[in-house]
């Protein structure tokens, strides 16, 4: 956990693609990283955690940095950054749409690639407009 | 079969709802583009991740009966509002949607609400 009110899109990308050098993925190979900002100026990470399950026992970079935030007590997350090893500008799966409904309703979605320093910015809402 | 008749079997899905720690009541109906149906209800567990959601069980009998399609899914829920899926049920609904397949919303008043995947999912993940 880290703490600043100045982080910007980047500096919070750059900690989601540490994230992504730590995730153990080596079913699929694909490592992806994520890093929150929490409304208080926070910083928590997250990474990809896979099970030779392939199912409920595999955990997402962006669920993982949510939860490490909530179990530090940071409840309000202002934004999430989504980064993976892929020319591929990755969205969130539903199951993580579903966890950002709950901790970052009015949030934005940052998502990186391996490839530059471009960030696209999606919210919330804009990812799952019904919930 | 029309909205009303899926929607129909969907609310007669509900009624077998496994629910007795919220008492909150799915149902869901399937119809695959083989015109064959599927039901589900949702069915709870007292360990929260054990929970199976009514979408996603009508999906798993559709699999185990070697369909794999989704033309129409039916959804009802114990809500006065639309009751739309979750966003787990969203990510399995998209593997077997098919290109134009809708989804199926009700609320109390009995209305129904015929939509797209992407109206409620835009951007899904997915390898197709």
């Amino acid at each position: 956990m880290n703490c600043s009110n100045q982080i910007d899109n980047l500096q919070l990308m750059e900690l989601a693609r540490g994230a992504m050098e730590a995730a153990y993925a080596p079913y699929t190979n694909k490592r992806v990283g994520a890093a929150v900002l929490t409304a208080s100026g926070k910083t928590f990470t997250g990474s990809m955690v896979e099970n030779i399950s392939l199912s409920g026992a595999t955990m997402c970079a962006e669920r993982a940095a949510v939860f490490n935030a909530v179990s530090e007590g940071e409840l309000e997350i202002a934004k999430l950054a989504i980064i993976c090893e892929t020319e591929q500008f990755m969205p969130p799966c539903g199951v993580c749409r579903q966890v950002f409904s709950v901790f970052l309703p009015d949030g934005e979605v940052l998502l990186g690639n391996c490839c530059g320093e471009e960030i696209r910015v999606y919210t919330t809402k804009e990812l799952l407009p019904l919930l | 079969m029309d909205n009303r008749e899926l929607m129909n079997l969907a609310i007669e899905a509900q009624k077998r709802a496994y629910t007795p720690h919220f008492r909150f009541n799915v149902g869901a109906a399937i119809l695959t583009h083989t015109d064959k149906i599927f039901c589900g209800c949702n069915i709870e567990n007292p360990s929260f991740c054990a929970t199976i959601c009514a979408e996603r069980t009508a999906i798993c009998k559709m699999i185990t009966a070697g369909e794999r399609v989704i033309r129409k899914i039916a959804v009802v829920g114990s809500t006065q509002d639309f009751c739309a899926p979750c966003g787990i049920c969203l990510q399995a609904i998209s593997e077997f949607l098919e290109q134009n397949g809708k989804i199926i919303l009700t609320n109390a008043e009995g209305e129904l609400k015929e939509l797209g995947l992407v109206e409620l999912y835009p951007m899904p993940v997915t390898k197709k």
